[in-house]
Parts: C-alpha cells; sequence; structure tokens
C-alpha cells in the first residue's frame, strides 16, 4: 500500500497536480489599444510570403490589415513577398501577372520554406537549422504584440522622393542605447491596391482582388548595406542615402518605401518604417 | 559517424560487411543506421517550369540509432542528418544534430525514462508521440515518463515534456496520466466465463501561453478519454470516447467550441471466417502543442484511420487523411478462407476478403458572425444524430487471394474508389463547400489488380503486378505493371512502369518507369534506382504528405548490428 500510494504520488506530481484546464466564456478580451504614443517605439516588419494561387493566402493578407486597423499603419508594415512554389506564383491566362521579384525569391529560399502562407514577424528567432521564425498568420497578433511591447534600440527618420525619374531616399538612425553589433540597412518598394486575380479560400477566382503590400523591388541588397559599426551609443546619429530608377509602371500614390535595420548576423529587424513616395 | 560511413562506402564497392550486437561494458550496444540519397535530373516532361528541381542537384539525409541494455538500464541517442532534406520531407529538417536521447531505468514497479520517449495513451485520440520517418513525422517527447504497475492488473503511466518540432522544441508543455486497469484480474469470474475486460482513462493538458491582443485564449487545454476492451471466444469489442477543451487553433479556424470523439469496433473471427466493423466520429479533435501549428507538425493526438491503407502503387495514388476537424465514417472487413479439397478452396485453399469504408463530414451548422450576438465564436453547433452532407471518401474493394500449385499464387483484386479532392488534396473546409457545392473537385476510379508470384526454381522468384485505373477524373486513366526478380538471399532487381495513358492533357500522357537493385548481405542492404516518380500523396496510418514529381538516381543503404 505504501508503494502504491508512492507510485501515485509520484505521477500525480508530475502530471495531475498542474494540470489545468481554462474554460473561456467570454473570447473578446476588450483591451483598448492605445496608439496615441508620439514617441517612436519598435514597429513590427509582416513579411507575408504568398501568392496569386495561394487559396489561404488572403487570410493572411486579411490578418495584416485587422492588425494595421488595431495598431496603426505606422506600427504594423505588411509586406507581400510573392516566392514560393510555381503553382502558388507562377503565372497563367488567368492569372497574368508575375509579382515574383528575384530578391523575395532569394529571402524566401534563404530562410527555407516551400508552403504557403507564411511569414515571418521582425524575423524574430532565426537559426539555421530551426524553424522558429516561421509563423503562420494565426500567430502574427501575439507576435507582434510582443515585438511591439520590446525596447526600441534604434529609432529611423526616412524621405523618399522621385525626381527626374530616380527615387531617392535619405535615412537617419538614432541609436536608443549602447549597439555592440554591426548593422545593415535595407529599403524597398511595395505597392499597394493593385487590382488582380487571386485564388480565393473557397477555391473561386477572385478577378477583381486588391493585393496590397506587395513588394516591387529592393532598392538595397536584399540583405542590406553597412548602416552602423559597432559600437554604437545613443548620441550617435546615422545616415544612409541610396537612389534607384522609378519603374514608371509603378503607381507613385500606391507605393511605399520600406526602410529596416536588421542585425547582420541573425536579420533580426530592429526597427522598421514607411515613408509615402513624393 | 566516420566508420559507418566508411563501411557503407565499403558496402557500396561491392564488399559486404556484416554487423552484430556489441558487448560493451558488460551490457549490449544495439544500433542501426539508415541513409538516403538522391540525385535529381531536370525532367521537363514531369516538371516543365523546373519549380520542384532542387538548387542542390543532390539531396542526402540519414540518421543513427545507438542503444544501450545493462539489466534494468538502458539508454541511447539518434543521430539525424540532412545535407539536404529531400524532395517530398517536410522542410523544416535542416542541418544535422542529436535529435533523441533517453535513459531509462527499471526499480521498485518503476519503469522511469528520462529524455525523449514514445508514448500513447489508449488509441491515441488524446496523446499519442510516435515516429513514422516515411512521413518524416516525429513528435517524440522531450520529458520525463514515469510508469507503474503498483497493483496486480493496474497499469499507470504518466509523462511530462514537450513535443519535438524537427531540431527545435514545441512551445507548448504537455502534462498527462493515463491508467488502465485489467477487470478479469479483479474478478476471477470473469476469467471463468472466459471474458477478457479491460476499462482505461486518460488526462492531459497542454500549457502555451498566450498574448494574443484580442482575444482571450485559454493557456491550458484538458483533454480526457475512457475506454474499454472485451473479448470473449471468438468475439472482441473496444470503444474509446475522448473530450476536448475550448482549444481555439489555426486549424479550426480560433473557434472556442469543445471537440469530442467516439471511436468503436467489433470483431469476430471463427472457422476461417473473419469481420470487423468500426465506427468514428470526431468533431473538432485538432490538438496540437502550439496552437498555430499546422500539417503534421506538434499534433499531440493520433486519430486513427477507419479506411484501408493500400499498399499497391495505383491505389495508394489517392488515400484517405483523417480529418481532424471532423468526420464520421465506418468500415466493414470480412474475409473467408474456403477450406482445402473443396470447390472453391482447391488443393490449398482460398481467400476471399471484401472491404467497405466509407468517410464524410460530420453535421455542422455554422454560426454566422453577424449573428454571434454572444460573441462566443463557438463557429458552429454540430447534432451527432444527424449525417453530414459532404462525401469525404469511399472505397469498396475484393481480393481473392490463391495458391494454385507450390510454384504459383496470385491475387486478384478490384477496387471502387470515391475520393473528393477539394477536402483531401485542396484542404477545402465544410463551410466553404457547402456554399459552393459545384465547386468540388470529385474523383471516382475503379482499379483493378493482378499480382502473381513464381517460384521459378529454388531461392529463385519472380512477383509481378499488373494494375489498371480507369477514370475521368483528376490525371485520368492509369496503367502500371511490375516485375520484380528475387534470388535468395542476396540479390533483388525490380523494373516498373506506370503509364498514364488517360491524362487530359495530352502532353502529361507520361511513363513513369522505375527500374532498382537490391543487395543484401547479413543486416546490411543497399538499394540503388533510377526512374521517375510522379507527384502523389504518401500516407500512413490517416496522415499524409505530398510527394513531388521528380527524376533522378537514388540510393539507400541501412544497416543494423
Amino acid at each position: 500500500m505504501k508503494r502504491f500510494i508512492l507510485v501515485c504520488l509520484s505521477i500525480g506530481f508530475i502530471s495531475g497536480a498542474f494540470t489545468q484546464c481554462d474554460v473561456i466564456d467570454q473570447p473578446f478580451n476588450g483591451n483598448t489599444i492605445d496608439t496615441t504614443s508620439t514617441t517612436q517605439q519598435r514597429n513590427v516588419l509582416i513579411e507575408d510570403f504568398t501568392g496569386h494561387r495561394c487559396k489561404n493566402c488572403p487570410k493572411a493578407s486579411k490578418k495584416i490589415e485587422e492588425l494595421v486597423t488595431a495598431f496603426g499603419s505606422d506600427r504594423i508594415i505588411g509586406l507581400a513577398i510573392h516566392a514560393g512554389p510555381g503553382n502558388f506564383t507562377g503565372t497563367s491566362t488567368d492569372y497574368p501577372a508575375d509579382f515574383t521579384t528575384l530578391g523575395g525569391k532569394q529571402i524566401q529560399n534563404f530562410f527555407g520554406t516551400n508552403f504557403l502562407p507564411v511569414g515571418m514577424v521582425n524575423r524574430e528567432s532565426y537559426t539555421p537549422s530551426g524553424n522558429s521564425h516561421w509563423s503562420s498568420y494565426s500567430n502574427w497578433p501575439t507576435l507582434s504584440s510582443e515585438a511591439m511591447d520590446s525596447t526600441l534600440r534604434i529609432a529611423l527618420t526616412a524621405s523618399a522622393s522621385v525626381s527626374a525619374g530616380s527615387l531617392n531616399i535619405a535615412v537617419e538612425g538614432y541609436p536608443q542605447l549602447s549597439i555592440l553589433h554591426d548593422l545593415n540597412i535595407v529599403a524597398l518598394v511595395k505597392e499597394s491596391d493593385i487590382v488582380s486575380p487571386q485564388l480565393m479560400p473557397d477555391d473561386t477566382r477572385d478577378a477583381d482582388y486588391i493585393h496590397n503590400n506587395v513588394l516591387r523591388d529592393f532598392i538595397t541588397d536584399p540583405w542590406g548595406e553597412g548602416f552602423g559599426t559597432s559600437p554604437m551609443v545613443s548620441s550617435d546619429t546615422l545616415t544612409s542615402s541610396f537612389n534607384m530608377a522609378w519603374n514608371s509602371a509603378w503607381i507613385k500614390e500606391n507605393s511605399a518605401v520600406v526602410v529596416y535595420v536588421c542585425h547582420p548576423d541573425n536579420y533580426r529587424i530592429l526597427q522598421v518604417i514607411e515613408v509615402p513616395v513624393n | 559517424m566516420k566508420r559507418i560511413l566508411l563501411t557503407s562506402l565499403y558496402l557500396f564497392l561491392g564488399t559486404s560487411v556484416y554487423a552484430q550486437g556489441q558487448q560493451s561494458f558488460g551490457g549490449q550496444l544495439h544500433g542501426n543506421f539508415q541513409l538516403d540519397g538522391q540525385w535529381y535530373l531536370r525532367d521537363e516532361g514531369i516538371d516543365p517550369s523546373g519549380e520542384f528541381y532542387p538548387d542542390e542537384r543532390f539531396l542526402g539525409q540519414g540518421y543513427a540509432n545507438f542503444i544501450y541494455n545493462q539489466g534494468d538500464f538502458s539508454g541511447g541517442l539518434r543521430y539525424e542528418n540532412y545535407q539536404n532534406v529531400m524532395l517530398g520531407f517536410p522542410e523544416g529538417y535542416r542541418g544535422e544534430g542529436i535529435t533523441y536521447r533517453f535513459l531509462r531505468f527499471k526499480q521498485d514497479n518503476l519503469d522511469i525514462t528520462v529524455g525523449n520517449f514514445y508514448e500513447q495513451f489508449g488509441s491515441g485520440m488524446i496523446f499519442r508521440s510516435y515516429e513514422e520517418r516515411g512521413l518524416g513525422y516525429d513528435n517524440a517527447m522531450d520529458g520525463v515518463r514515469i510508469k507503474a504497475n503498483p497493483v496486480k492488473g493496474l497499469y499507470i503511466k504518466g509523462i511530462l515534456g514537450r513535443q519535438r518540432f524537427y531540431f527545435e522544441k514545441s512551445p507548448g508543455l504537455v502534462r498527462g496520466i493515463d491508467a488502465e486497469y485489467n477487470l478479469t484480474e479483479f474478478l476471477p469470474r470473469l476469467d471463468s466465463a472466459g471474458y477478457r475486460w479491460n476499462i482505461g482513462g486518460s488526462y492531459l493538458s497542454k500549457y502555451q501561453r498566450s498574448n494574443d491582443p484580442f482575444l482571450i485564449l485559454p493557456e491550458n487545454v484538458a483533454a480526457a478519454g475512457v475506454r474499454t476492451q472485451i473479448t470473449k471466444g471468438a468475439w472482441a469489442f473496444q470503444a474509446e470516447y475522448a473530450f476536448k477543451a475550448n482549444d481555439p487553433g489555426a486549424d479550426n479556424g480560433y473557434i472556442y467550441k469543445n471537440g469530442n470523439g467516439i471511436i468503436a469496433n467489433l470483431s469476430y473471427s471463427k472457422n476461417g471466417l473473419g469481420i470487423i466493423a468500426g465506427f468514428k466520429r470526431i468533431d473538432n479533435m485538432s490538438f496540437r502543442s502550439d496552437r498555430n501549428g499546422s500539417t503534421i507538425d506538434m499534433l499531440v493526438n493520433y486519430l486513427s484511420p477507419t479506411t484501408q491503407v493500400h499498399t499497391y502503387a495505383l491505389p495508394a495514388l489517392y488515400q484517405y487523411a483523417t480529418q481532424i476537424n471532423g468526420e464520421e465514417g465506418g468500415q466493414v472487413e470480412a474475409n473467408y478462407k474456403f477450406k482445402r479439397k473443396t470447390k472453391i478452396g482447391g488443393k490449398y485453399g482460398t481467400l476471399l476478403t471484401a472491404n467497405y469504408s466509407v468517410a464524410q463530414s460530420i453535421d455542422k451548422d455554422f454560426v454566422d458572425d453577424s449573428n454571434d450576438t454572444l460573441k462566443v465564436l463557438q463557429g458552429y453547433y454540430s447534432d451527432p444524430m444527424r449525417r453530414g452532407q459532404i462525401p469525404y471518401f469511399h472505397d469498396f474493394n475484393v481480393k481473392i487471394t490463391k495458391k494454385l500449385n507450390k510454384n504459383f499464387k496470385f491475387n486478384l483484386s478490384y477496387l471502387n474508389l470515391f475520393y473528393n479532392r477539394s477536402v483531401l488534396e485542396d484542404g477545402l473546409g465544410d463551410e466553404a463547400i457547402l456554399n459552393n457545392p459545384d465547386n468540388q473537385k470529385l474523383l471516382g476510379a475503379d482499379i483493378f489488380i493482378f499480382e502473381s508470384l513464381i517460384k521459378l526454381k529454388s531461392k529463385h522468384y519472380l512477383r509481378t503486378e499488373t494494375q489498371l485505373l480507369t477514370t475521368k477524373d483528376d490525371r485520368g486513366s492509369m496503367a502500371m505493371m511490375l516485375a520484380e526478380y528475387s534470388i535468395a538471399p542476396h540479390w533483388f532487381f525490380s523494373i516498373q512502369d506506370i503509364y498514364n495513358y488517360g491524362n487530359p492533357v495530352i502532353d502529361q500522357r507520361l511513363h513513369y518507369p522505375l527500374a532498382s537493385v537490391i543487395y543484401t548481405e547479413g543486416t546490411s542492404r543497399f538499394q540503388i534506382s533510377y526512374g521517375r516518380q510522379q507527384r502523389g500523396i504518401f500516407c500512413v496510418g490517416g496522415v499524409c504528405r505530398v510527394v513531388p514529381p521528380s527524376n533522378g538516381v537514388s540510393f539507400s543503404l541501412t544497416s543494423s548490428f
């Protein structure tokens, strides 16, 4: 009997005693989200790997819209990277637009996935043999919320304008604390409000689907250019400028330049901003 | 590892190497090793755009297990290597490392494992940790397991840990307890009456933190199950019922509905006649240790299939995969062995088998978001007494197995399949199908199979398969022929061709030839193959993965000691 009690206690200890169940009657938390702060906070880049022949991809796009509505377009920056298997991203008579880019394909290849939709939120938790940097769109609210709550290490300002057929970007960075590793900076162009067919979750084709946040091209190398050299302190000011030929097929009013600063070794995005093209 | 690689090279050069269990430090060391690789060739016929053609050209992967036993102590590890993972396997396998290691000892009626382990409660409806290497499926636990047999007839298991997620761990914790009691030990009258009666129960909870800005997500989600198994003479009955509390996640679209499931089987076997009938109904029973998991990642439970798993190549193209969000169905199989020296039985007897299985959606009354005034996110309501409206799958097949003489035997099979491609390949949900039923992609097929085995002379065997799949749906009709010649115990030669003669796209009416040579020496086996593989779905136990088309030379080396 003594042995029986001992066994039950042991097993109960590891499994039963701490085993819980949370029953939720009212799922909506009703919290109001404060979007009134005027000081720069850490923003979120959601790289949404997508395809116009991927029927679940509109769900991911919709999730970004929900987050932008809740937190503001300055805090949540979506980027639709059309890359992945050809049966999701390839062109055909029904899906004539080619949204793929060489840079997008490089990013997708490097981070290593072939299923869609899938995304990365600020490229957190990347390791060469791991998969934790990937997340499904259903996890983006949680990951975005956590990223926005984390410490801002560098603030950014940028301007972008088109002049004489050239897109010119100027960026300034302000470390908020000591940074003991180098920094890379990446700039790219994205375009929204593009009307083009999309396969929908009910397996139908929406000929008038509006594609948003579509990656058009990288202005810098997709892996970035040097922006800051370790060590950096909070009184430093970092500057960079870039330019590229403006593609006249892109509608300027619907386009924006996204600039982000990342760790050159683990690719973690420390800050991201989006500015309109003037 | 170096030694193993040298061994494989040695074998590759045509020299055999024996491997046996090793005596080490008074105990016994066992192990096994497998290395697979494929050199891919660009084939515009099966992959016009080259989307499946890997940049690496050559992909290889392998593993080695080492297990040491001494008395009541055992320990072991597994090393895995993906350079890079081969086409069709989950791409989450990237790199190399020790993915499984454990220590286990038995003492005072306790069986304790620390580190990695595989375990199962009942049929697995609330918990099953297992590995299916052919699928790339591995949800091994990493933690602590205690098994105990405190009183006669009572078996208790407790587990605590996290599941494997490729080379990482799941973000969720899994804790559970299972007890099974053999009533026959407690009630001798049952034993004397010829009954064997077991009852069991399980309770399990997972924990995953939540920081969702919009929803209050349950961080602790519990599931429980009860089961029984009774046998008497030729009869056997087993049933299991499971319940899962609210578990919003990516699979069910973040609804807060509880889940439940029931599986029951009744069988009879006597005098050459065997009958088994099974029933299953599951409702919202997706259970993962990461609520955002997908495909085959981090599944806590296992919902066994109630459809037949085919090993022949053409029916295997359209296998059924369990629909974890909800399905109901059943299976009836009967077999009868006609006795020797009867008119039908002939000299050696004749086995006749018939099987029918069906799976369909469960009844779902979806809640329109605009009418969800209580904001409880139940998703849908389901009446278990009403049938669902969407057919997923059915399979009717009959098979005759007969030995004509001591050198020749054959199988003759006919299958009639119905396969809902929208559900089983495209993953379309019930609501989308009910809203637009005409958009479903369905497949109906008739399949005929003839398999023969001929003993040509001592140790020389010829096995052949002739298969014909006729359909106007999907890729259309196909025919297949296979011949395997084996010279026991070392050599095996195989050649086969699948011809997709009925493909609606004329350019895709392709041949898929495949030739293989296998050499076996002791416990080591080397295989080299060349040919085309068409896209398909590879399933084991109701879990499936998509296999992309490929062409190339592949090899495989396995060895154990």
